[in-house]
């Protein structure tokens, strides 16, 4: 027992990032359970089957960065050495555990001896697929173990990946006793921007399961919150305190095509973006309005009467669109752009007005520099919904010029998305396509966060429209969110997939 | 690079894999070898030969950065196969 329970226990930052939330402690792996029925060998065969059903399910539902992981344990988990080898030990009269056991032991031993810590790391790897398979043997149907029913810290000795992959969706933070910054978990963590502290004192098992729980990727320092100090038992954490990493704020999906893949987690309460101009692939489409209409309905459907903000084609010189004339230098992009060819403009509203039955849906402008066009659009859009007989969706604008940037109060939208891939070319005054761009995104970075602190959240914290929202390459980036986040935004909206490959906890 | 035979062939390379031969490009180069007919394998000094084919056995070898291996084909299609192999080596990769 710790002389000082509420003391923070000190390890190492393996992924950065601050959570709260509460504790879900493993406090060990149950007892191997051995059996002498039937026959051995059959059953190690079938728990390796099973136990690599188990491992491609999850490398079908992991995200890229895991892919190659989990195929990597897939090929160890199938390689005969380690089959005759467990069967050797069967046939002097062990049991199918046993034999499997010693089998992963030989190599676990073999790479703990290892000087080179990346080396070492692959005894996780073993490891795991030594206790996936004794987890199969012992009961299959039991795979895998309780999981709690809210976004939580996992705190354990270890975890094993495949565990990691199984029950991600739910963890907010990973507090271990043991792992390396070179395992493929900590690899994952960092890719999902999961806080994750290792070498901790075992004494971290003895804290409560619920018990509120600070930890501090970037300090590598678990504690029980202050807040809840004194051993109570924490039933409930407020909602916003646990969102999308634990972080204090949500997200919206973006939509960039039309494979929509499965549905949302319920955790994402609405599509903050949908850039039309990614969904047309045949050139005569963008013409047809019967074409947009499919398109909207479809997302509008599939988000499940979520509210859905879908942006006009957006139109610049780095994004050519089949069919229309490309932007050329001095040419109007974005809003101008539209409003020049009135006509298509004219389509994809009708098409829009016309799918608001489909779900809630709002209007989004972007690339807009003068306040007249965000005036004219909104005329354009009521005298059409007048003329259709529907209501008037709510109209909004992307930030993404310096002139919105800078007074953003002087332009009437209903609703503000922060873009921050145009507003990083433009802060330093290149153009996305400028190969300069890649040695100068320090710069990008820097003053499009200048821009956004002085004039930008200013304006818009005074006009009280919520939330503070943002996309693109900077709201993408797990390490410059928190400084996003302490500018006053309290909204991100990310790719579908990105939203999927994060494992989004659950609020409570 | 030494041949001892027409369809031998030997090659010494040097590792420059960051951190080593990790997970993702042990398994590449397990995939690889075993599109060969050849009998392939792949040693390092003082350690044990292992059979390019098996993931176990190159895992096994726990090549470092810049460690030293040995390549070796046997069969017709040795010298596309060393050279397949030491493409593999060259692939950076992460994990």
């Amino acid at each position: 027992m710790r002389d000082n329970p509420t003391a923070p226990f000190d390890g190492l930052p393996l992924a950065g990032g601050q959570v709260l939330a509460p504790a879900w402690v493993e406090r060990g792996n149950e007892p191997v359970q051995t059996s002498n029925a039937g026959s051995q060998e059959a059953r190690l065969h079938a728990a390796i089957q099973a136990a690599a059903s188990i491992l491609d399910q999850a490398r079908r539902d992991s995200g890229p960065d895991a892919e190659p992981i989990v195929f990597f344990q897939l090929s160890i988990l199938k390689a005969p050495e380690l089959f005759i080898r467990a069967s050797d030990v069967i046939f002097l009269g062990g049991t199918a555990e046993q034999g499997w056991s010693q089998a992963l032991d030989a190599e676990i031993a073999h790479f703990a001896e290892s000087r080179s810590s990346s080396i070492a790391s692959k005894v996780d790897d073993y490891a795991a697929i030594k206790a996936i398979v004794v987890d199969c043997l012992i009961d299959p149907e039991s795979y895998p173990r309780a999981a709690p029913q809210q976004a939580s810290i996992f705190i354990g000795e270890t975890l094993r990946l495949d565990m990691y992959l199984r029950h991600r969706h739910w963890m907010a933070g990973i507090a271990t006793c043991r792992a390396s910054w070179f395992g493929h978990v900590a690899m994952l963590a960092r890719a999902a921007g999961i806080p994750f502290v290792s070498d901790l004192p075992k004494s971290i098992l003895d804290i409560e399961h619920g018990s509120c729980i600070s930890l501090d990727g970037d300090a590598g320092r678990l504690s029980v919150s202050p807040q809840w100090s004194g051993g109570r038992r924490v039933q409930r954490i407020p909602a916003q305190a646990i969102d999308f990493i634990g972080k204090g704020w949500s997200c919206s999906a973006c939509i960039n095509d039309m494979d929509l893949g499965p549905r949302l987690p319920d955790s994402i309460t609405s599509v903050g973006l949908v850039r039309t101009e990614l969904l047309f692939s045949e050139a005569g489409a963008i013409h047809d309005q019967s074409a947009h209409q499919q398109r909207y309905r479809r997302i509008l459907t599939w988000a499940e009467g979520r509210t859905v903000a879908i942006r006009l084609l957006d139109i610049t010189e780095d994004k050519p669109l089949a069919g229309l004339p490309q932007v050329r230098e001095n040419m109007p992009e974005g809003m101008a752009y539209l409003l020049q060819f009135r006509r298509l403009l004219e389509v994809q509203l009708r098409a829009l007005l016309l799918s608001t039955h489909a779900g809630p849906l709002q209007i989004l402008l972007p690339n807009v520099r003068d306040p007249a066009e965000v005036a004219d659009c909104r005329t354009l859009v009521s005298d059409l919904a007048s003329t259709l007989g529907v209501p008037v969706p709510p109209v909004g604008m992307m930030i993404e010029t310096l002139e919105t940037a800078r007074r953003p109060d002087a332009f009437a939208a209903d609703f503000h998305l922060v873009g921050t891939n145009d507003l990083m070319t433009r802060s330093i005054g290149l153009s996305r396509n400028d190969s300069a761009m890649r040695v100068r995104r320090s710069d990008a970075i820097h003053a499009t966060l200048l821009l956004l602190d002085r004039f930008a959240m200013p304006a818009l914290r005074r006009s009280g429209l919520r939330p503070i929202a943002a996309c693109g390459e900077l709201a993408e980036d797990a390490a410059i969110r928190p400084e996003l986040a302490r500018l006053g935004f309290e909204e991100f909206c990310l790719p579908v997939e990105h939203l999927r490959g994060v494992g989004q906890p659950r609020p409570i | 690079m030494r041949s001892s035979g027409p369809n031998i062939l030997a090659v010494n390379y040097r590792v420059q894999l960051v951190g080593g031969l990790h997970a993702r490009p042990a398994v590449r180069l397990t995939q690889v070898a075993s599109q060969f007919a050849s009998l392939l394998t792949i040693s390092a000094p003082g350690k044990a030969t292992a059979d390019a084919k098996s993931i176990i056995e190159v895992m096994r070898l726990k090549i470092e950065e810049n460690g030293t291996v040995e390549i070796r084909a046997e069969g017709s299609d040795c010298v596309e196969a060393v050279y397949a192999l030491i493409r593999c080596f060259e692939t950076v990769d992460e994990g």
